[in-house]
């Protein structure tokens, strides 16, 4: 016994020597959520929160990590529907954590899911669900995870660019049609792992940065505000389904750092 | 439920794609083997493209054969190779062959009748071939494939991304004017989807641990297609629209139309992971999904 404990005392003063941490998040998955568009449009929603008494924001919560921390992502999903998984894209993680319904594993309801993986390169990944992906995530089953250096600093990577403030974009589209009940109770055969489901034409009229649209844009927590010389980091993520193209003002001095990867 | 393979036919079908992959590398070294002036045939065909949901769309290919195959030719070659690529017309209109970044651009084949082109590259690398004849309709229709030049005897795999609008289609092949604009329902990788797609040898990435891995890819669609490979990141080998990302890691590649890529992997862990399209809408067919532009790699120890 003496000894499992002072082996336990080793493991934790060995974590802790290399800086690492374990990093716990959890994402409860509703399927009830509701969003008020800039036109006063109700739509319905799915999506990821951190607490029964909040909607899930769209996008979700933005998870942060530093690199080489072991993360332990928690699914809860109290969505009374159809069956949710978390994709960690660009992230790398094994198969078995990849959340890929029939290669990987899907939380149903009132079930908790479990993903594990150890924060690898800094940088801007999204996190989605991979269940009838198309329409989960257009649903609002999307956020982004930052992993940060190890040391958590304001620096894009060690020996990176170091700023001192970021600011983090993610762009996306939603279709009010595809917000309807009959597209959303989509076909959820518990006994299969894949779905054959039917969705209808894409025509988007909704057009996002941070889940908000004209008059929402802004408000003060949207607007990138920054002093004359001061460093600023942009992140910039698009899980819609239309390709854009982003203008700065003409004055503005931007220096591209990572296009969808590593450091250049 | 469109798609589900019992463990054990799963086993039997991984262990037929490896089997398939190995005899496609084999010819394909073998064939390359033989460096210097080769010759080679190509045949334009008119046929029908079934798609998965009973349509039959009027289709046309560039094959390796006199028989149509929804399928354009995958041309690979030597670097060291100059090719004497011989194109015969068994359609019942005039066509052409044409290669932007190889310089080709043959006289008017009409049908029946045939065209010889030389074909050489200094540079290792995926291009497109098209048939460059009443542009783009002819592409449209389905004409317009790949060559690759290589330099190595790497595993290598091809994909050839094209997205139809059965519209279009149908307007070109009645020669009636456009009447709608392009809105594609069906999205292809080397004139499968998924689940087809899977037993394309050519197309599903099958390797180990540690191999260096090459995958070509053109898009002679219409449609920007944003390709992202789950569990690894690959490095861009060559980007026929941004040589400057030459060298970049990543893990999600846009490629416009007209545009290929040479992507090199070299996987650092076994499993069995997706490639798909991340525009979501390409892997639905006619609304349905999943389908499309969607299927896996399988990366053994």
């Amino acid at each position: 016994m003496t000894r499992r404990i002072l082996f336990l005392v080793f493991l934790t003063g060995s974590f802790i020597s290399l800086g690492q941490q374990v990093v716990n998040h959890q994402l409860i998955a509703r399927n009830l959520g509701e969003k008020e568009m800039h036109d006063g449009v109700v739509l319905r929603t799915f999506g990821f929160a951190q607490s029964f008494s909040e909607q899930p924001p769209i996008p979700g919560p933005t998870l942060y990590a530093n690199e080489g921390d072991s993360v332990v992502l928690d699914l809860f999903n109290v969505s009374q529907g159809a069956p949710h998984t978390i994709h960690l894209h660009g992230l790398d993680v094994n198969q078995e954590n990849d959340g890929v319904p029939h290669l990987s594993f899907e939380v149903h309801h009132m079930e908790h899911g479990y993903y594990y993986f150890v924060a690898p390169h800094p940088g801007t990944y999204f996190y989605h669900c991979h269940v009838v992906s198309t329409i989960h995530v257009q649903a609002g089953m999307y956020g982004v995870f930052i992993v940060k250096p190890a040391d958590g600093s304001n620096i894009t990577w060690d020996g990176g660019y170091p700023y001192s403030q970021e600011k983090l974009y993610t762009m996306s589209e939603m279709d009010p049609l595809w917000h309807e009940d009959s597209v959303m109770e989509h076909d959820h055969d518990t006994t299969q792992t894949i779905h054959e489901v039917s969705i209808p034409e894409y025509h988007p009229s909704y057009f996002l940065v941070n889940g908000q649209s004209e008059q929402q844009l802004l408000e003060p927590d949207i607007a990138l505000q920054t002093a004359k010389e001061e460093v600023s980091f942009l992140r910039m993520a698009n899980i819609g389904y239309l390709a854009n193209r982003v203008t700065f003002p003409e004055d503005s001095m931007l220096k591209l750092l990572v296009p969808t990867g590593d450091q250049l | 439920m469109i798609y589900l393979i019992k463990p054990f036919d799963k086993l039997i079908s991984m262990v037929f794609l490896k089997a398939s992959a190995i005899l496609f590398l084999c010819i394909t070294t073998a064939f390359n083997s033989f460096s210097g002036q080769i010759s080679d045939t190509i045949y334009i065909n008119s046929g029908t493209l079934q798609t998965f949901n009973g349509s039959s769309l009027p289709y046309k290919c560039f094959n390796s054969s006199s028989v149509f195959d929804k399928r354009n030719a995958i041309l690979s070659y030597s670097i060291s190779d100059t090719v004497s690529l011989t194109v015969f017309n068994n359609d019942i209109i005039p066509h052409r062959i044409s290669s932007i970044e190889l310089g080709i651009e043959s006289g008017l084949i009409p049908p029946g009748m045939n065209e010889t082109v030389s074909i050489h590259s200094a540079t290792s690398g995926t291009f497109i071939y098209h048939d460059s004849e009443n542009y783009p309709n002819n592409k449209i229709l389905g004409l317009a494939g790949m060559i690759v030049f290589r330099n190595n005897s790497s595993a290598s795999f091809y994909w050839n991304l094209k997205e139809l609008d059965t519209l279009w289609i149908n307007d070109i092949s009645s020669n009636n004017q456009l009447s709608t604009e392009y809105n594609p329902k069906f999205f292809l990788i080397n004139g499968n989807h998924n689940p087809d797609i899977i037993g394309d040898s050519s197309a599903r990435i099958v390797g180990n641990v540690g191999d260096t891995i090459h995958i070509h890819i053109a898009n002679t669609g219409n449609s920007i297609h944003s390709i992202h490979f789950h569990g690894y990141h690959l490095k861009v080998e060559q980007s026929s629209e941004h040589p400057g990302h030459e060298g970049r890691i990543k893990d999600t590649f846009p490629i416009n139309p007209m545009e290929v890529l040479t992507l090199e992997l070299v996987p650092h862990q076994s499993g069995e992971y997706p490639v798909h399209d991340h525009n979501l809408i390409a892997v639905t067919g006619a609304n349905i999904y999943p389908n499309g532009m969607f299927l896996t790699m399988l990366i053994e120890p």
